[in-house]
């Protein structure tokens, strides 16, 4: 198979991840007016543009989180069209109806796209079932994707022993997992 | 193996907290085994869909420049809608000004070359103020010295700011240094004023932000443009900056990179 090349524009996805404010600055002072003249062009105000900028930023941050993400274009043309989609679901939402949106970038990367719109589907899967869990589960796994130790757990929530809370965090994330296979959509997701 | 100790090598390789023979074991076991590979995925696909966009601090970092520049856009606003009929006569004047001085310069006028010093000028902000780098009131004679020696500075009185601050035993006082090094640096003495801000950056960590942004100015005027902005790209990536110096650092490398 042939190995994908980073873009040399990989610099803002390690900036993102790194939390670097040169970066930061350059990504909001560049491409933030460009999206909220896409915002507000098709019927959003200021507000809605920076909800829409800082949605995609997210998108894009936990795509990057993913040890096999590689930018292989530039940046601006990945989160235009993630910024595009995340506001035609708002307009769509808002009106009930199909919504098409004036668009003044002749490009959109209907592969970026389309695994944008997958992986936002699952995630929010993935979040219906952890709200299905009981308050101690849910709390236990965000302890421990917290990267907070289990000693400080079993304090926290009351367990006897950091290996109880060990036991207990295992049968929550067990759990979890067999609710999102369990549901139909997982299956037509992967 | 067994689930339980399956689900523990996950979250601990997930992690990063699988080191050595471990780790290689479990990437082995990766490579060969695609549903346990599947159910790494699943686990890591999970805990970065349950990741608060609260707890981004590069999303929190956006969201402050766009309070900050609410903010700015509030200011605006209300000082606008106060100034609009006076702004319009100013405007008016500068335009004619600018059509007149054209008229006399030509058209280099319109896109001035800035010279590092200009540019330096133009951008360095306000002195170091005495009452910003000092955190408790003195009453010693130290004190009283340091005032005199600021006020020269604040009246540009750079020789006779050096003569007061020179007074001070170096090594007691950070502040009475930094006085001296913007003090050189004004008086185009540059060497000396790199090597006092060098020695506050070293040895005091409290003003260390202040001495960075006086040796990237300095090493600006010098016309050492490399060094600045090494200087200037570290004070963007400190963490323990001020927004603002941030700002000024970022908007000063915007302009050199020009």
């Amino acid at each position: 198979m042939e190995q994908k090349k980073a873009h040399k524009e990989s610099f803002y996805i390690e900036g993102m991840l790194k939390d670097d404010p040169f970066i930061g600055r350059e990504i909001y002072d560049k491409f933030y007016p460009k999206i909220e003249r896409l915002v507000t062009l098709n019927s959003g105000g200021k507000t809605d543009a920076r909800d829409v900028f800082q949605d995609a930023l997210v998108v894009i941050y936990k795509k990057a989180l993913k040890p096999d993400f590689i930018l292989t274009c530039p940046f601006y043309n990945f989160l235009y069209p993630i910024c595009k989609y995340i506001w035609l679901k708002k307009l769509t939402k808002k009106s009930r109806s199909e919504v098409t949106i004036q668009d003044d970038a002749g490009f959109i990367d209907e592969a970026n796209i389309e695994t944008v719109i997958h992986e936002t589907e699952r995630h929010r899967l993935y979040r219906e079932k952890f709200a299905q869990l009981g308050e101690k589960c849910q709390a236990i796994i965000n302890l421990v994707f917290e990267k907070k130790k289990m000693r400080e757990i079993a304090e926290l929530l009351g367990y006897n022993n950091e290996k109880t809370a060990k036991q207990q965090h295992y049968k929550c994330k067990q759990k979890l997992i067999k609710l999102v296979r369990e549901d139909v959509r997982f299956s037509e997701m992967i | 193996m067994k689930e339980e100790l399956k689900y523990e090598l996950i979250e601990r390789y997930l992690s990063g907290d699988l080191s050595g023979q471990e780790l290689t074991d479990f990437k082995q076991q990766l490579d060969q085994d695609t549903d346990l590979k599947a159910e790494v995925e699943l686990h890591r696909d999970i805990e970065i869909a349950m990741l608060d966009k609260e707890k981004i601090p590069f999303i929190n970092r956006i969201n402050n420049y766009h309070e900050e520049q609410f903010q700015q856009e509030k200011t605006e606003k209300t000082t606008g809608n106060k100034k609009i009929a006076r702004r319009r006569i100013i405007s008016f004047a500068v335009a004619i000004a600018a059509v007149l001085l054209l008229a006399f310069f030509g058209k280099n006028l319109l896109v001035p070359d800035l010279s590092p010093a200009q540019l330096s000028e133009n951008t360095i902000g306000s002195m170091p103020s005495l009452s910003a780098l000092r955190s408790t009131d003195g009453g010693n004679i130290n004190d009283e010295i340091l005032e005199k020696g600021f006020n020269e500075l604040d009246k540009g009185n750079y020789s006779q700011a050096i003569t007061y601050l020179q007074e001070i035993p170096a090594g007691t006082e950070a502040s009475a240094q930094l006085g001296i090094g913007y003090a050189y640096m004004q008086e185009g003495n540059y060497e000396q004023a790199i090597s006092i801000f060098n020695n506050i950056r070293k040895n005091s960590p409290e003003i260390k932000d202040t001495a960075d942004w006086y040796l990237a100015h300095t090493y600006l005027r010098q016309g050492k443009k490399a060094d600045c902005v090494k200087i200037l790209k570290n004070i963007t990536l400190d963490k323990t900056v001020t927004q603002k110096r941030q700002k000024q650092a970022f908007d000063l490398l915007k302009s050199i990179e020009k």
